[in-house]
C-alpha cells in the first residue's frame, strides 16, 4: 500500500488487474475515475474563483455585510357574520420580555417581577439559561399572555424596572366562540412538516395556521402575505437604519352567510342536548345557520390549554370537537320518504292516484313489518299525500319494493347524499348511501328484499349528515335544484371591495315539477294539516312545510324491553330528526335538524327548526314554556308529562 | 477467526484519510456552532461521539464482510422498503418531514439505510445475473425498479436530497457494470422525455426552490438569501482565510444552517482556499482510494459494494459542496464527516465499512 496509489488508479499495479477479465468494467472504473476527477477539479475552479480571482470583492461584501432581512408576518383577514358582525378578530396580545443588555441588576428585577407578575425567579433564570450565546440585545421572552391588570402594573412601574419590554403581537380572537365554534374554527401554530413543504414567503416559524373549520378551509386567503424589511446594522447586529421595505399585505376578510341570530336561536334551542342543525337558503345554498351542539371555546385553542383542559375537551364523551351539523351520520329515519316518494313517482312506481291499503302492518316473507300507527289500526285507504302527512311506513314498504334498492340509491343520490355536500369544511362526512353493490362488497351477502323495506322508510344502512338532510329539503323547496352549500358570501382583498363569492354549481335533479309538487303539498300537510305529524314547527304568520323522522338507535325489542318510554336509557333513545321549509309559497330557508336520542322528531326536533326559523323571519319568541329536556348521561331524566302514541316504527 | 491477513490487507491509509477528515469536521463545528444557545452538550462533542461510534459500525461491516452481506441483501432490502412505508404512515415528525421511525426507544431514519440496501441488492442482483458482456437495457429492467421502489417512498416523505442520492449511488452501480453507448444514449433519450412527466408530479415549493436557483431574485426573502450570504462566506475567505473562530459571516449568523448543510462555508471562510483544498482532497483521496479498491476487485459482487460505498461518499460530497458554493440548487444534503449529523455519518461509516470489507479479504482471490 503505498501513497502513489492513491490520486489515480491507473497506477494500481502488481498484482493481476483483475477486472481486466472484463473490459467492459474496467472502462467503466476508468470512466468514473474521470469523472470523479472533473468532478474535483471543478469545485476546486469555483473555490478558486470565488476566493482568489473575487476574493477581494466577497472580503468587502462581508466586511460591509451589514444588511439584514426582518420579517414582517401579515395580519390575518377577519372574519364577519351575514350581518356584518364580526366573528373573528385579531386582538394585541401582551409578552413581557427583557433585554439582557440593559438590565442594570437581575436580583433586584427578579424580585420587582415575583412581586408585579407572580413571575417566579426560576422561570427568570430559566428563560435567560436558555437564551444563552445569543446577543444581548435580543429580548428574551419572560411569559406571554399577560392580562390588562399586570400590564397596568408594568406600565406604572416603567421606570423601575430597567431592561424590561412589553412586546405586542397580535392573535387570533374569537367574538362568538361558542355561536360558531365548528363552522370557523381555530388555529394552531405551524409545524415543521407543514413549513418544509410551504414556501417561505408565506410561511415562517412562529405563525399560526388555521387548524379547523373555515381558518383551515380558507387558510390560503386569510393568510395574507408577509413583508421584510431590510435594515443596516451595526458590528454586532444592532439595527441602525432601514434600507428597503416590503410591506406585509394582509389577509382577505370573509363575511360569511350564516347569520349570528340564527346561531343563537340554534344554540338556544339545542342549549344541554346533543345535536345539530343546518339551514340554508334553497334558492342558493347559501348557509344560514349551522349548529353543532354541545360546543367549545376556540379561544382555549389560542391562548393556550392545560393539560387537564385538553383531556377533559377531547375525552368528553359527547364530543364537543365534533361538528355535528356537517359530520355527524344519522339514518334518516322518516325525513328519507322524500326521496322514497320522488323515486316512486319519477320511476313511475306509483303515481298521483296510487293507494295502497295500510292494515297498520304488512307480511313479507317470514314476518310481519309494521307501520307505526300499527296500535291504532292503520291508516286504511292511503294515497301519496296522506302517506307523507301521516308518515305511513306500509305506503313507502310497498313503493320501496317497487321499486327495489338500486333505483332507491340513485334516488337518494340524486338527492346529494352519499357524497360531501362540497361545502368549504374540511371536516364534511359524506354519509352513506347503501345498494346491492355496495352490501356485497361490505358483508359479502347479498340484498335482502326486507332490507328494502326499511331502506324506504331511512330505517336501514342510509346514513345522512344534518346538511344532507337540509339541502335535500330544499330540492323540493326549489323546485328540483341541488344546490351546492357554501359559507362565504364576500371575499374583501386588503384595500378593495367585497367580491361575490363564485357562484357554486347547481344541478337539476330529474324530477317533473308536479310530482315535486305533489311531495311539497304533503309536507306542507305534515305541519298544516289536522293528521300531520309536526304540528309544533307552526310558526304564526308563516306557512312552513316538513317532515318529521324518528330514527332508532337500537332494535325496537330491546328498547321495549325498558317497559316505558321514560324508563329507556338516554344513549337507547331514537335521534329525533325534522326537516323543514318556508315560507311555503315562496321557500328561502330550508333546515335540518338532528337532536341524538331526543326521541320523536315532532315533538323534540321540530321544535328547534321552528326556533331558528323563528329568528331567520324575526318573529318572537313563543311565551309557553319549554318542554322539560332529558339531560344527556342522567339515567332517568325528568320524564316529560305527555304519553306519545308509540310508533311501530317511525314517523 | 481473524485471519492476519485481513489486518495487514486492512486499508489503513483509508482510515487515517478519514480519521484526518473527521477531525476537520470537528474542529469546525467549534467554530461553526461556537455562538448558539450553550444548553446540552455541544454540538462538537456529539459528533466526535458519533465519530466514535461510526467507526465501530464500519468495523462491524467490514467484519462481516461481503459474502454475508450479500446473502441479507434480499432480507435486508425487504425490511427496508417495509420501514419505509410504515415510516409513512406511522412516522414521526421530527427536523422537517416524516423521516423518522419509532421502535421502541430506537429511533431510525429508514431513509438513510435505503442507500446501504439498495447498494447490497444491486451488488446481489448483479453478482447473479453475472455475465461477460455488456447489459441490455431490458436486463436493466429490474434492478432500476429496485432503486425507484425506496426512492419514490423517500420522496412521499418529502425528502428529494436523501431521493436524488438514493437514485445517484443506485445509478453509479447500475452504470458501472458496463452498458453499451448506444443502449445508455436510448436510455438518456428516454430519461429526457420522462422529465416533464415528472416536474408535472412535483411538490409546489420543490419547483421554486429550482426557479429561486435559477432566478435568485424572484425568492430574495428565501433561499437566494442564503445562497449570496454563503457564496460571501466562502470568497470572503480569500487565499488564508480569516482565522479560527474569526469567520464574520458565520459568527454574525448572516449563514444559514451553519452547522449542517452549510457547514463548507465556515471552513472556507475561516481557513480559506488552503482549508478548502486540503478537505476537497482529502474527499477526492478517499474517493479514490473506494476506486482503487474497486479496480482490484475480482467478483462482481464485491467491486459493486466498493463502488456503491464509494458513490455514498462522493455524491453528497459534490452535492453538498456545489451547492455551498452556489452551482447547484439548495437541497438538503449534508457534506460526509464536515456536517453535523448523526445519522449520516453512520451511514458514510457504513459505506467505508462496506469498502474495507472487501479489500480486507482481497488475498482470498488473489493467494487461494
Amino acid at each position: 500500500m503505498n501513497l502513489s496509489q492513491v490520486p489515480k488508479p491507473a497506477s494500481v499495479g502488481g498484482r493481476g488487474l483483475e477486472p481486466g477479465e472484463n473490459p467492459h468494467i474496467r472502462r467503466s472504473l476508468l470512466t468514473a475515475a474521470v469523472v470523479v476527477g472533473l468532478a474535483f477539479v471543478v469545485l476546486l475552479g469555483r473555490l478558486w474563483f470565488l476566493q482568489l480571482l473575487k476574493g477581494e470583492h466577497f472580503r468587502l461584501l462581508s466586511e460591509t455585510n451589514r444588511i439584514r432581512l426582518v420579517d414582517l408576518p401579515p395580519s390575518r383577514g377577519l372574519i364577519f357574520d351575514a350581518k356584518g358582525r364580526l366573528l373573528a378578530d385579531n386582538r394585541p396580545a401582551f409578552t413581557l420580555a427583557v433585554i439582557p443588555e440593559d438590565v442594570a441588576d437581575w436580583a433586584t428585577l427578579t424580585r420587582r417581577l415575583n412581586n408585579l407578575v407572580g413571575l417566579k425567579p426560576g422561570e427568570v433564570d430559566k428563560a435567560r439559561w436558555a437564551a444563552q450565546g445569543q446577543p444581548p440585545f435580543k429580548p428574551v421572552v419572560l411569559r406571554t399572555h399577560l392580562d390588562r391588570h399586570q400590564l397596568a402594573l408594568l406600565e406604572t412601574f416603567r421606570y423601575e424596572l430597567p431592561g424590561v419590554k412589553v412586546l405586542v403581537r397580535y392573535q387570533r380572537a374569537y367574538l362568538a366562540p361558542k355561536l360558531a365554534a365548528h363552522v370557523i374554527g381555530y388555529l394552531g401554530e405551524i409545524n415543521k412538516r407543514e413549513l418544509e413543504v410551504s414556501n417561505r414567503a408565506v410561511y415562517r416559524m412562529g405563525d399560526w395556521v388555521g387548524r379547523y373549520g373555515l381558518e383551515k378551509s380558507r387558510e390560503r386567503m386569510l393568510h395574507g402575505r408577509r413583508g421584510a424589511r431590510q435594515v443596516e446594522v451595526d458590528a454586532v447586529g444592532r439595527e441602525i437604519k432601514l434600507l428597503q421595505e416590503v410591506p406585509a399585505s394582509r389577509g382577505a376578510d370573509l363575511t360569511l352567510s350564516i347569520n349570528l341570530d340564527l346561531q343563537k336561536a340554534a344554540a338556544k334551542a339545542l342549549e344541554g342536548r346533543v345535536g345539530a342543525v343546518a339551514a340554508l337558503d334553497p334558492r342558493t345554498g347559501q348557509v344560514l345557520c349551522l349548529y353543532s351542539s354541545p360546543t367549545f371555546d376556540p379561544n382555549d385553542f389560542i391562548t393556550g390549554m392545560s393539560v387537564e383542559q385538553w383531556k377533559a375537551l377531547s375525552e368528553d364523551p359527547l364530543h364537543p370537537l365534533k361538528d355535528r351539523a356537517v359530520s355527524g351520520m344519522y339514518p334518516p329515519g322518516s325525513t328519507y320518504k322524500i326521496v322514497t316518494a320522488a323515486a316512486g313517482l319519477a320511476e313511475k312506481a306509483i303515481n298521483l292516484t296510487t293507494r295502497f291499503f295500510c292494515a297498520g302492518q304488512m307480511p313479507f316473507g317470514r314476518r310481519y313489518y309494521r307501520c307505526w300507527a300499527y296500535k291504532k289500526g292503520g291508516h286504511g285507504h292511503t294515497d301519496i299525500h296522506k302517506a307523507i302527512r301521516e308518515s305511513c311506513d306500509v305506503f313507502f314498504y310497498k313503493t320501496g319494493l317497487k321499486l327495489g334498492v338500486d333505483r332507491l340509491a340513485k334516488w337518494a343520490r340524486a338527492f346529494g347524499l352519499g357524497r360531501p355536500t362540497g361545502i368549504s369544511l374540511p371536516h364534511e362526512s359524506p354519509g352513506l348511501v347503501p345498494d346491492s353493490k355496495w352490501k356485497k362488497k361490505r358483508f359479502k351477502e347479498p340484498w335482502q328484499d326486507g332490507e328494502t323495506l326499511s331502506l324506504a322508510i331511512g330505517q336501514s344502512f342510509t346514513l345522512v349528515t344534518p346538511l344532507q338532510m337540509a339541502r335535500m329539503t330544499a330540492v323540493v323547496a326549489n323546485g328540483g335544484l341541488l344546490v351546492t352549500p357554501t359559507l362565504v358570501k364576500t371575499v374583501t382583498p386588503p384595500g378593495g371591495s367585497a367580491v361575490p363569492a363564485p357562484e357554486p354549481v347547481t344541478a337539476r335533479v330529474a324530477i317533473a315539477p308536479e310530482h315535486i309538487e305533489t311531495i311539497a303539498k304533503g309536507l306542507s300537510a305534515v305541519v298544516n294539516e289536522p293528521h300531520g305529524t309536526a304540528r309544533r314547527a307552526r310558526l304564526p304568520g308563516i306557512t312552513v312545510a316538513g317532515k318529521t323522522g324518528t330514527a332508532q338507535v337500537v332494535g325496537l325489542k330491546f328498547e321495549k324491553s325498558f317497559g316505558d318510554e321514560e324508563n329507556v336509557p338516554w344513549k337507547y333513545r331514537s335521534h329525533a330528526l325534522f326537516v323543514a321549509y318556508a315560507p311555503v309559497e315562496n321557500p328561502s330557508i330550508a333546515v335540518g335538524v338532528v337532536v341524538e336520542h331526543g326521541g320523536h322528531g315532532g315533538s323534540e326536533a321540530a321544535p328547534v327548526a321552528a326556533a331558528v326559523m323563528r329568528a331567520y323571519f324575526g318573529l318572537p319568541e313563543p311565551q309557553p314554556k319549554q318542554p322539560p329536556k332529558p339531560k344527556p348521561g342522567t339515567a332517568a331524566p325528568s320524564a316529560p308529562a305527555r304519553k306519545p302514541a308509540r310508533p311501530g316504527a317511525n314517523p | 477467526m481473524i485471519d492476519r491477513r485481513m489486518v495487514s490487507s486492512f486499508d489503513w491509509l483509508l482510515l487515517v484519510l478519514v480519521l484526518a477528515l473527521g477531525a476537520c469536521g470537528v474542529l469546525n463545528l467549534y467554530s461553526a456552532a461556537s455562538s448558539f444557545a450553550a444548553t446540552g452538550t455541544p454540538v462538537y462533542v456529539k459528533q466526535a461521539y458519533w465519530l466514535g461510534l461510526g467507526l465501530v459500525v464500519m468495523l462491524a461491516v467490514a467484519m462481516v464482510g461481503p459474502q454475508r452481506l450479500s446473502t441479507i441483501a434480499y432480507p435486508f432490502y425487504v425490511l427496508v422498503v417495509i420501514m419505509l412505508v410504515a415510516v409513512l404512515f406511522w412516522g414521526k415528525v421530527i427536523g422537517g418531514s416524516q423521516r423518522w421511525l419509532a421502535l421502541g426507544p430506537l429511533v431510525i431514519q429508514p431513509s438513510e439505510l435505503a442507500r446501504l440496501a439498495v447498494v447490497l441488492v444491486l451488488a446481489a442482483h448483479f453478482q447473479r445475473r453475472d455475465q461477460a458482456e455488456p447489459y441490455r437495457l431490458h436486463q436493466l429492467l429490474v434492478p432500476v425498479g429496485l432503486a425507484l421502489i425506496p426512492a419514490l417512498l423517500i420522496l412521499k416523505e418529502p425528502d428529494l436530497g436523501t431521493c436524488l442520492l438514493v437514485l445517484m449511488v443506485a445509478g453509479s452501480v447500475i452504470l458501472l457494470n458496463g452498458i453499451r453507448l448506444r443502449d445508455l444514449a436510448i436510455a438518456g433519450g428516454g430519461l429526457v422525455l420522462v422529465l416533464p412527466l415528472v416536474w408535472r408530479f412535483m411538490k409546489d415549493y420543490q419547483k421554486r426552490r429550482i426557479f429561486s436557483f435559477l432566478d435568485p431574485e424572484s425568492d430574495p426573502l428565501g433561499s437566494a438569501y442564503h445562497l449570496i450570504q454563503s457564496k460571501i462566506a466562502v470568497g470572503s475567505g480569500q487565499f488564508t482565510g480569516k482565522g479560527f473562530l474569526a469567520g464574520t459571516q458565520s459568527q454574525l449568523h448572516f449563514l444559514p444552517e451553519q452547522h449542517t448543510d452549510f457547514a463548507f462555508s465556515v471552513l472556507a471562510e475561516e481557513w480559506g482556499f488552503i482549508g478548502g483544498v486540503v478537505v476537497l482532497s482529502l474527499v477526492a483521496a478517499i474517493v479514490y482510494r473506494g476506486l482503487a479498491t474497486a479496480y482490484r476487485t475480482k467478483d462482481r459482487q464485491g467491486l459493486l459494494m466498493v463502488v456503491g460505498g464509494t458513490a455514498m461518499i462522493f455524491w453528497p460530497a459534490v452535492i453538498n459542496v456545489g451547492m455551498v458554493l452556489g452551482l447547484f440548487p439548495v437541497v438538503g444534503i449534508p457534506l460526509p464527516f464536515i456536517s453535523y449529523g448523526g445519522s449520516s455519518l453512520i451511514t458514510t461509516m457504513a459505506a467505508l465499512g462496506l469498502i474495507q470489507g472487501v479489500a480486507m479479504r482481497r488475498f482470498i482471490f488473489h493467494r487461494p
